[in-house]
């Protein structure tokens, strides 16, 4: 057999490119073109645009009710947070107060949704340095807050546009409450497994992916990201929307920005998010859960003139929508504000920059991100 | 919820006294004001001095009719938990404004550079504004309102011919 010698030569620099994605269960759609010197990377540029869909022209296009539906395609990983927040918008714009059930429903729904969220944060974190144990874990105990939703909403992944501007689709179906109750038994479990003293995770993840405070602001880092660097923020807090400022919880701040720190402020934020969830089951008035008007929506409703725009903390971090009305039935022009966008294309440029190849998975995870509501 | 504005009316009183406009108090948290675009720089660093550090967005709207692009900044500040939306209209056929850059860093960078991949704006001073999202784009801001992407993806993608396409030539 002849050995073709070119291809054995080695080459003699010790530079190359290498790509990071784009479609790899390891990286999601999206892809990180990097220079690398030996295990060193030298240079670093985001590669989005893989998930790209239009959702922001696509709006423009349709109906508020039919953007409650596209509203949860945003973010795969947490399409009742995006719910929300296009609903909200969409009611401060009309001027629509709904009804307090609604209001309790939606945090106990969006909370739910913040710990399925963090658990694949946990998740994809593990497997992100080949704890797959981790992976399996999290996903395990995610599905049961799926089967919640499917009983709730209908849908497991996506609702379908279960929070819709004007309040909810339909009520708490029959012996809910119990449901969730046996469900935040099982998150307890879960939490025990993810406080892992794990001296080979906490070797991968101490001391490494440091983001310090003045950087992770000036770069835009909001949610979790930030609070792990050292900042008290907390828009649930800050900005009160639904019935938020009626809960007692605490914010998780952390100093160090590393990796693990990261995975700590998502651990403790599920803790807090089954606070809230136990308040607003003690408080949750009974009633109706969706304004008149909307139980059978006219098609030609007009929204009024002007524009706003309404945050969520989400668990990513900050998800806006600046909504523009000029007083037709469809939205002029919609805006989403992906926390991803931030934490994917500067944040995570500069945190790859001089780290090692078998860091990137974990620098990447540990940012809590979300492809799809980058690029939206 | 009641609320005084307290923290909303300083910030509109220090504005009267530094650049002599009028804000408009929308709701609590959140103050609205326009101004000119040669202006902008002038404003965005005095409000990165008063604490509004975090750049939320640049929102980009097109009035077609006008023949403006409406450009939003989208600040948050940490400190007083206001959200101050600074907009200023552009020409929408020579779109050119500043660029933010020297204040809020690479976070501008890639905000700016999804608006001029979108509407087509020139940020004069970002050194890197290449393409975000599309690939080999040849058409024209595909956010702009003159651009229907219905009809650009029948002529470029579907054919009429087709079966199974015919029905997206039906309105």
């Amino acid at each position: 057999m002849k050995i073709n010698r070119e291809m054995s030569v080695l080459p003699k620099s010790n530079e190359y490119d290498f790509y990071f994605g784009p479609c790899h269960p390891g990286s999601g759609n999206f892809g990180v073109k990097l220079k690398v010197k030996g295990e060193k990377i030298i240079s670093v540029l985001s590669d989005p645009g893989y998930l790209h869909r239009g959702f922001e022209k696509l709006m423009e296009y349709r109906l508020p009710l039919q953007n409650a539906m596209l509203s949860d395609r945003i973010c795969v990983l947490e399409s009742l947070a995006w719910e929300l927040v296009h609903a909200e918008a969409m009611e401060e714009l009309m001027d629509l107060e709904i009804p307090e059930r609604a209001k309790y429903i939606r945090v106990i729904m969006v909370e739910l949704s913040r710990i399925q969220s963090h658990l694949i944060w946990w998740g994809v974190l593990s497997a992100g340095i080949g704890f797959d144990t981790g992976f399996k874990i999290a996903f395990g105990y995610r599905d049961y807050i799926l089967d919640l939703f499917a009983d709730i909403t209908g849908g497991r992944v996506y609702p379908a546009g279960y929070i819709c501007p004007g309040g909810l689709r339909r009520n708490f179906p029959m012996g809910i409450e119990e449901k969730i109750g046996k469900v935040l038994d099982k998150i307890y479990e879960a939490v025990k497994y993810i406080e892992t003293g794990n001296p080979t995770f906490l070797s991968r993840t101490k001391g490494i992916g440091v983001l310090k405070l003045e950087d992770a602001i000036n770069l835009g880092a909001t949610g979790p990201v930030l609070r792990a660097s050292g900042l008290k923020t907390d828009i649930r807090k800050d900005d009160p929307y639904e019935v938020y400022n009626r809960f007692n919880f605490e914010i998780p701040v952390r100093e160090e920005g590393d990796i693990y720190s990261r995975y700590m402020i998502g651990l403790e934020e599920i803790k807090e998010s089954v606070k809230i969830l136990k308040q607003a089951f003690e408080d949750l008035p009974e009633g109706e859960v969706i304004l008149p008007k909307f139980k059978k929506p006219k098609l030609n409703m007009k929204i009024k003139e002007g524009e706003v725009y309404v945050h969520n903390e989400i668990a990513r971090g900050e998800g806006g929508m600046h909504i523009i009305s000029n007083g037709g039935v469809r939205p002029y022009r919609v805006k989403v504000r992906g926390p991803s966008f931030s934490h994917m294309i500067p944040v995570l440029e500069y945190l790859l920059q001089g780290a090692e190849i078998a860091d990137v998975p974990a620098i990447y995870w540990s940012l809590n991100v979300c492809p799809a509501d980058l690029d939206r | 919820m009641t609320s005084d504005f307290k923290k909303e009316k300083i910030i509109l009183e220090k504005i009267k006294r530094k650049f002599g406009r009028e804000g408009i108090i929308q709701r609590a948290h959140r103050i609205w004001i326009s101004i000119n675009k040669e202006e902008l720089l002038d404003w965005a660093k005095w409000l990165k001095y008063e604490g509004f550090i975090h750049l939320s967005a640049i929102s980009v709207s097109d009035w077609i009719e006008e023949k403006k692009y409406k450009v939003a900044y989208l600040l948050w500040s940490f400190k007083d938990n206001i959200l101050f939306v600074l907009t200023t209209k552009i020409d929408r056929e020579n779109p050119v404004i500043d660029s933010v850059i020297p204040l809020w860093g690479n976070n501008a960078q890639s905000h700016e550079r999804e608006n001029w991949e979108f509407f087509g704006i020139n940020f004069k001073g970002n050194p890197n504004l290449i393409p975000l999202f599309t690939e080999n784009w040849q058409g024209p801001p595909p956010f702009r309102k003159d651009f229907d992407w219905q009809e650009y993806v029948r002529d470029k993608h579907y054919n009429i011919e087709n079966k199974r396409e015919r029905g997206y030539y039906e309105d």
